[in-house]
């Protein structure tokens, strides 16, 4: 993965762009798209609670990777969708899936010696794609970069605002 | 889905390969494999990592890589395993101790933002047991209830 504030800065972005195009809190719907963002990342419990410690609790193969995997974001953002309330349910759950996807497709850019990311698409595609190794996942390149695009949102909407008001 | 998930086996006819888990669980298994690999650099002349999990770990030579490493950093190898732990590289991405702390500091940050805004924005509704928006942020700043 790029860094987490990466992935939280492209969350932003996208947030800020979908909440000008649906109705409800603008604020919230952005932090929404930002915690999507985050959710593919909760595959690092593994640092906590390996996943060979799994497979000895359980007696069966388990992966926490599953996490980082279209499959896997599908599951934490329905649970995500199922904490709100019914009116915003279908909302929230596009919004973690927007935020999440973000993430996954920022990471196919990342660069592995193999030249193959993980099957981060998993289960809709099984094998590792190739990938163009744009960046390391420490470079500071893409969190300046992301961080210069949302400057550039935020000062918009801003403005937006203050022109409405 | 974490035991689904479980069961799906490193393939390298997939672009699946085998990493340090594997090659922990069962070296000779690999052997004329392609793997990738991650590990700190422990010894420079031959460079030799460690590979480890929670609860072994295996030191292993890394020939025909020409990065210059010193010990502490972190390299990410891919390679074919040879006998006696040793791993011929192909292609290798070397990472200095200042660059974790970096990344860990940024995502700390990263995420610390994401929370601040969800118990500024959203709000637990006791009675319905569901987390809702608030009518009004807690605190807005520059871009008002928009940012």
């Amino acid at each position: 993965m790029p860094d987490l504030l990466t992935h939280v800065l492209v969350g932003y972005i996208l947030g800020t762009l979908f909440a000008r195009r649906v109705s409800g809190k603008p604020a919230a719907t952005t932090t929404v798209v930002m915690l999507g963002a985050l959710l593919p990342d909760l595959t690092k419990i593994q640092i906590v609670v390996p996943s060979s410690r799994m497979e000895v609790l359980l007696g069966v193969p388990f992966a926490w990777h599953t996490l980082h995997t279209l499959g896997g974001v599908l599951l934490t953002a329905g649970i995500g969708a199922l904490l709100v309330n019914p009116t915003n349910r279908r909302r929230v759950l596009g919004l973690l899936l927007a935020g999440a996807t973000s993430h996954l497709v920022l990471d196919s850019f990342l660069l592995k010696p193999s030249g193959y990311a993980s099957p981060m698409w998993w289960p809709f595609i099984t094998t590792g794609l190739p990938t163009p190794g744009l960046y390391v996942s420490y470079d500071w390149w893409p969190t300046l970069v992301a961080g210069v695009l949302a400057l550039i949102v935020f000062l918009r909407t801003s403005q937006r605002i203050s022109e409405h008001q | 889905m974490f035991v689904w998930a479980g069961s799906i086996t490193p393939h390298p006819a997939e672009n699946r390969y085998p990493g340090n888990t594997e090659l922990l669980e069962d070296y000779e298994a690999y052997i004329g494999d392609p793997v990738q690999i991650s590990g700190p650099v422990v010894h420079t002349e031959p460079v030799i990592i460690r590979i480890s999990n929670s609860h072994e770990s295996r030191e292993i030579n890394v020939q025909n890589f020409h990065p210059s490493v010193s010990v502490g950093e972190r390299i990410v190898v891919f390679g074919t395993v040879g006998d006696d732990n040793t791993l011929d590289s192909d292609n290798a991405v070397v990472r200095e101790p200042w660059e974790a702390k970096y990344m860990y500091l940024v995502s700390f940050v990263g995420g610390l933002w994401v929370l601040a805004r969800l118990v500024n924005g959203w709000k637990i509704n006791t009675d319905r047991w569901s987390v809702e928006p608030r009518d009004t942020p807690r605190f807005s700043w520059g871009g008002g209830e928009d940012a």
